[in-house]
């Protein structure tokens, strides 16, 4: 009986001392899984997740357990990959998907005023102060959080035409199989 | 000529079909009267191109009509004298069906005509040995395969890679081989026969020029044996040549003609995965390409190429040279099309059903099948896989292809990679053993389109991430900035109050006062000065 | 969509192995009697009525699913299996727990992990281990002697007579197999334990002629590239090998490799059990794997294992491994860098 208790007792030590070596000596610096997260989501910082960005909603979604389904640039991509990385069950999305898009300047219209360049979170709008401003293409993320502030309402979000460059070959399983 | 002692892994034996075309002299059809010439500013592989004139102006044929930046890249020139009527989006000769942008030229009356009596000059041209060594000899490599880039040459065997880019990667490294591609395995073509067979001395030509650029230690042409004339006129051709070319025979077996199984047919060397083979010191060029490369360097550039039409629908099938730009429809209708037909772009394997047959002839355009939509036969009932493993035996990359299908099925993109996708080269002969007749090629097809298109997101947002972060570091030092100056101002400000208040130094007003004191004397002081020495 | 492709369809394949079948049944019929084919014709409808029957429920089109020939295969695989006199409704069971749960359940043709014929078997096995070990007395006109008849047989199997004048218990008996194992056990030596068998030559004469046929039919259907011949060397030379050697250190204890390779399901098992392309390895040198694992595995439990023949377990057991010896087993692609 008493050799019993001694060798649980003396196990459970053991282990216990090697977790807790383990937990110190291979501590993980930062958190590996918001940074999954956030390489996941498509970086538009446009904020329609309810959080300021999008790595405060990788943050919300790994420690306050933050609904995956929220973010509607990434669209069923990102919510898919984001219940495969956290074992979680995939949710429909909230919002519904809007096809990609960028901003336009209406240049006659503008007035120089800086306040859509300031509202970018990836300053993709070129200017300054009384002088054109202009929507750099290649940088819009299609957040579209530079509409508000605009005081002569001058932007408008035009969808991306496919080109022929961007042409793919069309999933085959539009075909029905036998059996 | 010899034959060869490697092989590659698989390959099939498709029917050839090339009875229709394969002895028929290569003859030239141009533009009819109410036809337009539409060339797409991107033809192949490359950045693309931007048009130097403007609607309205006249060109002349062979002129140059675009530019294009980068190594990677091959302008494109109008095959006739005309004016340009139009730059704007066309129907595209591409898979898609979607339009691109084209230059349109409409041909100045009766020009059809000198275009095919300078065709027929161009067969029976002779070539100046001694001159094209005194050509060649008097350039540089780099200006030789800047000839050839502004001529236009790309690949003419259906990829379209840029012959100059290709050469540039050759004279950076020690070119072991030269491998010239006779090979035409698809079935159904026969442009790449008849032009051995007709002009084999251009081909010679061409390789000629490839031996002064990249001094080779072997050139070896190969041609499939099912070309027993094409062999012979080859051989006739190499005999009066300066360089040493050896024509290799090849049993005929498809895709032998694929860039990488010819290496390895040729040579027994494997070209490394995700490498060029320029990387084991080869370079491999097409019999066309070589002939084009050889015009180029003359001052022609790349304006016409030879097109096999072919198939039940046609009454005239043959081998045509035809300008680049002329539409398909004009070039069908010349050879007697019938109506109600399923046109095909390319050779029965590779190539890819045409929707709309506005669409031009591209430099990339090696063959036109036109077949009776009552002659087609119904699409064959697909099944499940039944993990046979034919396609795995038929697989010239010796990839799996049952794998590649359930991983790409079961959208396991990772999967798909890991096996190696990106080593297909799309050849069809998985396809074609299949017993259960499941588009396989589709799949891979799908899957690299969606592995792309997710790097190319992540490319972006990868770069949204780095801009954010920057905009916020910047608004978040501006602030700081901000903060300090404003800090330093009121400590400014703080200490002149404090310097003031506690001594009595004089004021603005004394300071003053004492100035003007000064200049007063030296006012009074110059004058007495002046009156001592008057 | 271009298409152009080869001849070969998959009810084409299955046509092949279905012809490559005939020599063994007929070897099956004159030894045994016309049970076996008496079972082939209740077994194939039934095979391709349930197969029709469950695609139906899962809202496909039936019948293009059943040309392709894959039912009416499963059904002679088994029905070449079966003891000959076993009752019909034992071979309903057998065939229906094939097409439907192993093979139907998973999905339907090629996604099924389990070879469907041997599950077939092996649950008549295990559960009625009387019937279906009770096998009859190779006679007929290649062995000598007479076989049981038509209306016999029919008879016995439909269980229609009040007082057969043959019973089940007084025609059947063991296979060799399984005589040989009762003979080992009773302290016999192996050249002592052929002798108990009936004719016993090599394996029991009428055994080794149905594998001989069964051998002929792959024969054809690796000339005729219909499968590949990794599988059945591999398992044929892992036999070979394994029961020379435990045959020479011990030849009273284990019996030539010989009697190994023409007794029982060996032949029937590695031409056409075992190469069933659904549920091998896929890979030429995981074939080589597979095979021999399965040749290993069939003389380990004929040896030292409860039941007398192994075939269809080993074919089970390495079906499960099946996607492990894929993994490991890939081959080198073109231009493979050692670095990639």
């Amino acid at each position: 009986m008493l050799i019993a208790a001694l060798v649980i007792g003396g196990m459970a030590t053991l282990f216990g001392a090697l977790l807790g070596y383990a937990s110190v000596h291979y501590k993980v610096e930062g958190d590996p899984i918001t940074d999954k997260i956030d390489q996941i989501l498509p970086q538009t910082q446009c904020g329609q997740c309810g959080y300021p960005g999008c790595r405060p909603y990788a943050e919300a979604i790994s420690n306050e357990g933050a609904a995956i389904n929220l973010c509607p640039p990434g669209g069923e991509t990102v919510m898919v990959s984001l219940a495969d990385l956290l074992d979680r069950e995939p949710v429909a999305l909230e919002q519904e998907e809007r096809p990609p898009s960028l901003a336009l300047i209406d240049e006659k219209t503008c007035i120089g005023c800086t306040l859509c360049i300031q509202a970018c979170p990836v300053d993709a709008i070129l200017g300054a102060a009384k002088l054109m401003h202009t929507v750099i293409a290649t940088e819009c993320t299609g957040c579209e959080l530079c509409l508000a502030p605009c005081p002569v309402d001058c932007i408008t979000m035009e969808p991306i035409p496919t080109d022929i460059t961007d042409w793919s070959w069309p999933d085959p399983d539009m075909f029905k199989v036998a059996a | 000529m010899t034959l060869t002692n490697f092989k590659f892994h698989g390959g099939i034996h498709p029917k050839q079909l090339k009875d229709l075309s394969r002895d028929r002299a290569i003859e030239s059809i141009s533009w009819r009267d109410e036809d337009e010439i539409v060339i797409t500013l991107s033809q192949g592989i490359g950045s693309l191109n931007h048009p130097i004139l403007s609607i309205g102006d006249s060109v002349q044929a062979k002129q140059r009509i675009s530019e294009c930046y980068g190594e990677i890249s091959v302008p494109v020139h109008s095959p006739c004298d005309g004016t340009i009527t139009a730059i704007e989006e066309r129907p595209a000769t591409h898979p898609s069906g979607l339009q691109a942008v084209a230059i349109v030229i409409k041909p100045d009356a009766d020009s059809s005509k000198i275009d095919i009596n300078k065709a027929n000059d161009l067969v029976n041209h002779k070539i100046d040995v001694s001159k094209l060594s005194e050509l060649l000899s008097s350039l540089t490599a780099e200006e030789i395969i800047s000839k050839i880039r502004i001529g236009g040459v790309i690949g003419l065997g259906g990829a379209g890679f840029p012959t100059c880019a290709k050469l540039h990667g050759g004279i950076k490294t020690n070119i072991e081989t030269l491998i010239i591609n006779g090979m035409e395995c698809e079935p159904r073509i026969t442009c790449d026969d008849r032009l051995m067979r007709e002009r084999a001395i251009e081909i010679i030509a061409g390789v000629e020029i490839l031996d002064h650029l990249l001094h080779p230690n072997s050139i070896k042409i190969g041609v499939e044996d099912n070309k027993p004339e094409a062999i012979l006129a080859l051989e006739i051709a190499t005999t009066s040549s300066t360089s040493s070319i050896e024509i290799i025979t090849t049993p005929t077996l498809y895709p032998s003609g694929g860039e990488r199984q010819l290496i390895q047919l040729l040579t027994g060397k494997e070209v490394p995965s995700g490498t060029l083979p320029s990387a084991i010191g080869v370079v491999c060029q097409n019999v066309a390409t070589v002939a084009a490369l050889y015009h180029a360097l003359l001052e022609r550039p790349l304006t016409h190429r030879v097109v096999t039409v072919t198939g039940d629908g046609v009454e005239s099938a043959g081998n045509y040279s035809v300008p680049i730009g002329i539409p398909i429809d004009s070039l069908l209708t010349q050879c007697g099309v019938v109506d109600s037909v399923r046109i095909t772009v390319g050779g029965p394997m590779m190539g890819f059903e045409l929707h709309n047959s506005r669409s031009p002839i591209t430099k990339t355009v090696n063959c036109l099948i036109v077949e009776k939509n009552s002659s087609l036969p119904s699409a064959p009932e697909r099944y499940n896989c039944i993990r046979c493993a034919s396609c795995s035996d038929a697989c010239p990359a010796k990839l799996m292809p049952q794998q590649l299908y359930w991983a790409a099925q079961s959208r396991d993109f990772e999967q798909t990679e890991k096996l190696n996708l990106f080593d297909c080269i799309e050849c069809g002969c998985c396809d074609f053993v299949c017993p259960s007749k499941i588009p396989l090629v589709s799949y891979y097809r799908y899957a690299k389109g969606v592995i792309r298109g997710a790097k190319q997101e992540q490319n972006r947002a990868d770069e949204a991430r780095v801009r954010h972060e920057f905009h916020d570091a910047r608004i978040t030092r501006e602030k700081a900035e901000k903060a300090e100056k404003l800090a330093k101002k009121r400590a400014a400000l703080k200490a002149k109050k404090e310097s003031n208040k506690s001594t009595d130094k004089p004021n603005d007003a004394d300071k003053k006062g004492a100035a003007i004191r000064a200049a007063i004397k030296r006012a009074e002081a110059k004058k007495k000065a002046a009156a001592a020495n008057s | 969509m271009i298409k152009t492709t080869a001849d070969s369809t998959t009810a084409r394949e299955m046509l092949k192995v279905i012809a490559a079948l005939i020599p063994g049944y007929i070897a099956l019929s004159l030894i045994f009697g016309p049970g076996a084919l008496i079972h082939a014709a209740i077994m194939i409808p039934v095979a391709m009525l349930a197969e029709a029957t469950i695609i139906w429920m899962r809202s496909r089109s039936a019948v293009p699913a059943i040309k392709d020939l894959s039912a009416p295969l499963t059904a002679l695989l088994l029905a070449a299996a079966l003891p000959p006199l076993l009752p019909w409704w034992m071979a309903i069971v057998g065939i229906l727990f094939a097409i439907i749960i192993a093979k139907q359940l998973y999905g339907g043709l090629g996604q099924n992990p389990f070879n469907p014929a041997m599950v077939g078997y092996v649950i008549l096995l295990v559960s009625f281990p009387l019937e279906m070990t009770s096998w009859l007395t190779p006679a007929g006109a290649i062995v000598g002697g007479d076989t049981i008849g038509f209306i016999q047989s029919a008879e016995i199997i439909f269980g229609t007579i009040e007082n057969p004048s043959i019973t089940i218990d007084g025609v059947t008996g063991a296979t060799p197999l399984d005589a040989m194992k009762t003979a080992l056990y009773q302290g016999l030596t192996i050249s002592e334990g052929i002798k108990e068998i009936s004719n016993g030559v090599l394996a029991g004469s009428g055994w080794e002629i149905i594998n001989l046929t069964f051998l002929i039919g792959g024969i054809y259907l690796i000339a005729s590239r219909t499968i590949s011949w990794h599988i059945p060397v591999s398992m044929l030379v892992a036999l070979l090998i394994i029961s020379a050697l435990f045959n020479t250190v011990d030849p009273d204890r284990y019996s030539t490799p010989l009697y190994h390779l023409l007794s029982g399901g060996t032949m029937l098992g590695a031409f056409f059990i075992a190469t069933d392309p659904v549920t091998a390895s896929t890979t030429p040198r995981g074939r080589i794997w597979f095979g021999a694992c399965i040749g290993i595995l069939i003389y380990t439990i004929r040896s030292w294992g409860g039941y007398p023949d192994a075939v269809a377990f080993s074919v089970l057991l390495l079906n499960m491994f099946t996607p492990l010896i894929d993994h490991f087993t890939q081959p080198k692609i073109y231009g493979e860098r050692d670095n990639g």
